[in-house]
């Protein structure tokens, strides 16, 4: 019932369902975006996917996993190792354990210990 | 050899012996030993006291023992059998304290369900059908496709396997490579459940398929191996099949499993997991509690259409607004939220005009709430409320936690 990613491609878009409305599509990359703090700085511990069909719809996916923790945190570590984190933490490029490693400890810090489920 | 006396008869029928041809012998002698075989009855003093070799073995009658004179002792250890017991006989009283186990119980036994929506009873993502690997059909209850199987998945209220069940899982099913693994499945994540860890559990299920072998059930977990129920019979009609499992103390979840082993039509319903080696029946939680358990899980909003507000939103300048949205149940953990078509919502201005939402997000999201923000074109002030009301049928805001 979100808008989630169900596959991950080499240029790091993403393939997207919608099952209320049974609407998918890809999202590209460059939509794949943290969400906005109320002083409008970025949030690494949520991303905003809008429905790839266009109909308006949207899910914010936090970094613990929320509906589908091995896919949501998968998105998060792509999209860290592509952009870096919006914390600053890691930067666009950065080792890929590095990445996973902060994703992890942001996975931690929301939904606690054995909430990791990206493998 | 001297005249001597009878030693087991006594007082006037103590009949004397002449043993030796010498010994006198008085007719009186004769007389007394008439006397005493007359009254010979082995009491005391009348001959020999009966010894139980004296007696046929299975001779003895109950109407030859007095009523009330057996005593425990007189009964063998271990030898009573149920036969000897009249049915509805024994109290309360007559059971040592903590002294019924969970083997001893009937399955009518009511007990606790550790699933939630076991009934299959609430289907908040709609009545389906549901036919994509992963996604959750009825509430918790999450269609598992391997290989190129097939499933469809839809809320049946014809086929139910009680009188007060509105519904079952109607599963058509067919199967392509996927060896028996393809399943309709809940999944207790021990993040979530972490008491379960050590338990013995038993999984029961009502299936009505039929087709023979090709629907049965299993516990599997990642501490343990896979245990597997016998397979339904293809009766045509609904039988709980049920298995027993234990959960390995290192265990992160369990799985309980309806499982495909056959292309068929299937129907699942009142599905129970207790704790003990003795299945339950399945028993129906008050409906309050059935959904709230369901809404730790996914919680679904919708708004009266202009006459329930979402919330009230203080606007931060003339084109957004944030405001909170606090979960009816808190959630397993923080959930995943989303929201229907900014167009379905409005927000009013200061003159209490409508201004109709142009984008809504949620941020700032825990498992007891979410922070809203509504982007408008124009028309807010800047630190003034502003309340916010869906305006179409198709609006929704939706959290999803699945642990």
């Amino acid at each position: 019932m979100s808008v989630r990613p169900i596959s991950f491609n080499a240029d790091g878009s993403i393939e997207a369902v919608y099952d209320e409305l049974g609407h998918s599509g890809t999202i590209p990359a460059a939509e794949i975006k943290w969400t906005i703090n109320i002083d409008g700085s970025d949030n690494h511990n949520f991303i905003v996917l809008n429905c790839p069909d266009g109909c308006g719809a949207s899910s914010a996916w936090p970094v613990g996993g929320g509906a589908d923790a091995p896919n949501a945190q998968r998105m998060f570590v792509e999209k860290t190792k592509r952009d870096g984190c919006a914390c600053g933490q890691c930067a666009p490029g950065d080792a890929d354990a590095l990445c996973e490693s902060h994703v992890r400890l942001n996975v931690n810090r929301m939904d606690g210990p054995g909430r990791w489920q990206f493998a | 050899m001297a005249r001597t006396t009878a030693t087991n008869f006594t007082g006037p029928l103590q009949f004397p012996y002449a043993t030796a041809g010498t010994d006198i012998f008085k007719k009186e002698d004769v007389q007394i030993l008439a006397q005493a075989t007359d009254q010979h009855d082995h009491s005391p003093g009348k001959g020999l006291v009966l010894s139980a070799g004296s007696i046929p073995a299975g001779s003895i009658t109950s109407a030859m023992i007095a009523d009330g004179t057996i005593v425990a002792g007189d009964i063998a250890n271990g030898a009573i059998t149920s036969a000897k017991i009249l049915d509805g006989t024994i109290a309360t009283a007559d059971l040592a304290d903590n002294a019924v186990t969970n083997q001893k119980l009937g399955t009518d036994t009511a007990r606790l369900n550790l699933l939630t929506n076991g009934g299959f009873e609430i289907w908040q993502r709609g009545n389906g059908p549901f036919t994509v690997n992963g996604v959750f059909c009825a509430d918790r209850w999450q269609v598992g496709i391997a290989a190129s199987d097939t499933f469809s998945v839809n809320r049946n209220t014809s086929v139910v396997s009680s009188v007060g069940s509105t519904a079952s899982a109607g599963c058509t099913f067919t199967l392509s490579g996927g060896a028996g693994t393809s399943s309709v499945n809940q999944v207790l994540r021990l993040s979530d459940n972490p008491q379960l860890k050590g338990c013995t559990v038993t999984f029961s299920l009502a299936v009505n398929t039929g087709t023979a072998n090709a629907v049965r059930l299993a516990v599997a977990s990642d501490g343990a191996a896979t245990v597997y129920s016998a397979f339904h019979s293809g009766s045509g009609s609904f039988s709980t099949l049920s298995v027993t499992a234990t959960v390995s103390s290192s265990a992160t979840y369990v799985m309980l499993q309806a499982l495909f082993a056959a292309s068929c039509t299937a129907y699942l319903d009142n599905a129970m997991l207790v704790v003990g080696s003795v299945p339950a029946d399945y028993a129906p939680l008050h409906p309050a509690d059935d959904l709230a358990r369901c809404s730790r899980y996914f919680e679904y909003l919708t708004f009266g259409v202009g006459t329930e507000y979402v919330t009230v939103a203080q606007a931060s300048s003339a084109t957004a607004a944030y405001g909170p949205l606090r979960f009816r149940t808190q959630k397993a953990v923080t959930p995943t939220v989303s929201a229907s078509s900014a167009t379905h919502f409005q927000c009013y201005s200061a003159a209490l005009a409508s201004i109709l939402c142009t984008a809504i997000s949620a941020s700032a999201t825990t498992p007891y709430d979410v922070g809203l923000s509504f982007s408008v074109a124009s028309g807010l002030v800047a630190g003034n409320a502003t309340l916010v009301q869906a305006i179409s049928a198709l609006q929704s805001i939706v959290a999803e936690a699945n642990p």
